[in-house]
């Protein structure tokens, strides 16, 4: 039986950066949508909305461990925004309304609850320009809970009709498929072919197991802990 | 809408064995649009071939890579062809239901979403053995069904190694000689836990409507509005006639052209933020039709 989770959803659509341009925006309206259109259809499900931040509520403290770890309050993440890989040390980082927040820095995530997070971002990884998941996750302080991240390999796309992968997604998991499979389809199923490249990435404490989460984790089958020592991660796509 | 109304034929694809499911999706097909007295032959599979003009990562026919100074001649170029008309398509209400089951516990489960009316097959094997790679037979049964949804040209493709997606056929407008585009248009065949997943994404056309092309300005314009809010803009473009996902409801299929703008805007001191938008711009119309109308709300 499936079990009933606790999710955790953020977006933004505005962006305070000193641009070279002081016209141009990086806003992304539309930003709304995959988030609470996912929230939504799980919360149908029975399944419980424990946050829900978007914007200038979007506060770096609250998820970095200097004031909380909200994303560990959950089980799981979805986060939709800018995403980018830091110039120096490759890390992943989630734009928020003012400044930059690195899941990976900082207390990390996935040490108490999290167990799958969805960063509806551009880079995720980053495989064409050789950031793959070691590369951008391999030094990232991911707990022991944390089984699954889901997003892109390089740019991501949005538009209105495209935020209907957060709808898909949810219905899938409902479906009982896998959270790996859930998301590639749900992404490959609501955007022309080829336009994006939907990023599923297991995580244990060897590739063998990383890879069976992916073949395996679903809401009927939630995965257990891993050592949290060092990470191995699986990557998959679509083809 | 009840989404259960489906299918029918556990029992028969329980004892059919792999390499027989030619002769069940036949068996299927006849389920689905009863009226037909006839079910035509199976359309020809023709293997899809990228475009020279893909970008990288990208597979599927059509694409062009564009400078903004050539936007209006590639637009032109498109345009530069007689009339094609929209075509009105039958509604969710109106597609044929399918027979209900009478073995819900055995079942391999074919149903059509309430909202698009688009048919999903969901296929289990044997004791939760894994789908093997569609075979010839399989992938025309495949084409049986989608041609009896809507006749069309369809080109496929294999990916037997994928985990997720192990098959998808891309469809083209015969009489148009125009492809169909968009995240509609296809048929995917899913790999799944012991067993497989069908969506058959191609809507059935009822009667042409006529159109008239937009001017080729018109339409550039719309786009170089949005380029110009970014400091870098890469444009790649395709034409054809534009389908919306299963998840949304869609009563008219029209010509449009379909964008992807890869966006950047330049930080301080010397970082920028990219992302990738999408644009879908009508490129006809038609009286009583609004330009927006069928393309979702992304147009």
């Amino acid at each position: 039986m499936a079990q009933k989770i606790k999710i955790g959803v953020m977006w933004c659509t505005q962006f305070k950066r000193h641009t070279l341009n002081p016209f141009r925006k990086l806003d992304l309206p539309e930003a709304y949508r995959p988030a609470s259109l996912f929230a939504s259809r799980m919360r149908d499900d029975g399944h419980r909305v424990e946050f829900l931040f978007c914007d200038e509520l979007l506060r770096v403290s609250d998820f970095d461990g200097n004031k909380r770890t909200l994303a560990d309050t959950v089980e799981l993440l979805y986060l939709v925004s800018h995403g980018e890989l830091d110039q120096s040390t490759s890390s992943f980082e989630a734009l928020l309304k003012r400044v930059n927040w690195q899941p990976g820095g900082n207390k990390g995530i996935g040490h108490s609850s999290l167990v799958v997070a969805v960063f509806d971002t551009c880079h995720l990884i980053d495989s064409r320009k050789g950031k793959n998941s070691q590369a951008v996750w391999g030094s990232a302080r991911l707990g022991p809970k944390l089984r699954l991240l889901l997003g892109f390999d390089g740019i991501g796309p949005m538009n209105y009709d495209l935020a209907q992968r957060g709808f898909a997604f949810a219905d899938n998991l409902i479906a009982g498929k896998t959270f790996a499979s859930a998301w590639l389809q749900a992404v490959n199923s609501t955007q022309p072919p080829d336009s994006a490249k939907p990023v599923a990435l297991g995580i244990g404490d060897s590739a063998q197991v990383a890879k069976s989460v992916l073949d395996t984790a679903s809401l009927v089958q939630m995965p257990g802990t891993w050592t949290g020592a060092t990470p191995y991660f699986s990557e998959r796509f679509l083809p | 809408m009840d989404r259960r109304y489906a299918v029918f034929l556990g029992e028969i694809l329980a004892v059919t064995p792999p390499n027989n499911w030619d002769h069940t999706l036949n068996i299927i097909n006849r389920f689905i649009w009863p009226e037909t007295s006839k079910i035509p032959d199976p359309p020809k599979l023709t293997p899809s071939k990228p475009s020279s003009n893909t970008p990288p990562g990208f597979s599927t026919e059509g694409w062009a890579a564009l400078k903004d100074n050539e936007l209006e001649s590639w637009i032109g170029d498109q345009l530069d062809r007689g009339p094609m008309p929209v075509f009105e398509l039958t509604v969710p209400e109106r597609v044929p239901r399918l027979l209900s089951s009478p073995s819900p516990e055995r079942m391999q489960v074919m149903e059509r979403r309430p909202e698009s009316g688009i048919m999903e097959l969901k296929l289990r094997t044997p004791e939760g053995s894994p789908f093997t790679a569609p075979t010839a037979p399989f992938l025309q049964g495949l084409l049986r069904i989608a041609g009896n949804e809507d006749d069309r040209t369809y080109l496929y493709s294999e990916f037997p190694e994928a985990a997720t997606v192990i098959s998808e056929i891309h469809s083209r407008l015969s009489s148009q000689d125009l492809p169909v585009i968009g995240p509609g248009g296809r048929v995917t065949v899913y790999q799944e836990p012991g067993g497989a997943q069908v969506d058959f994404v191609v809507r059935h056309r009822e009667r042409p409507i006529p159109a008239i092309w937009r001017q080729r300005s018109e339409v550039a314009e719309l786009v170089r509005r949005r380029i110009a809010e970014y400091d870098d803009v890469a444009i790649h473009c395709n034409f054809g006639y534009y389908e919306l996902s299963k998840y949304t409801r869609q009563v008219y299929l029209r010509p449009a052209f379909l964008f992807l703008l890869d966006v950047s805007v330049s930080l301080e001191p010397d970082s920028n933020v990219t992302w990738r938008e999408q644009v879908v711009v009508a490129a006809s119309n038609s009286e009583g039709l609004s330009a927006t109308e069928g393309l979702g709300g992304a147009s």
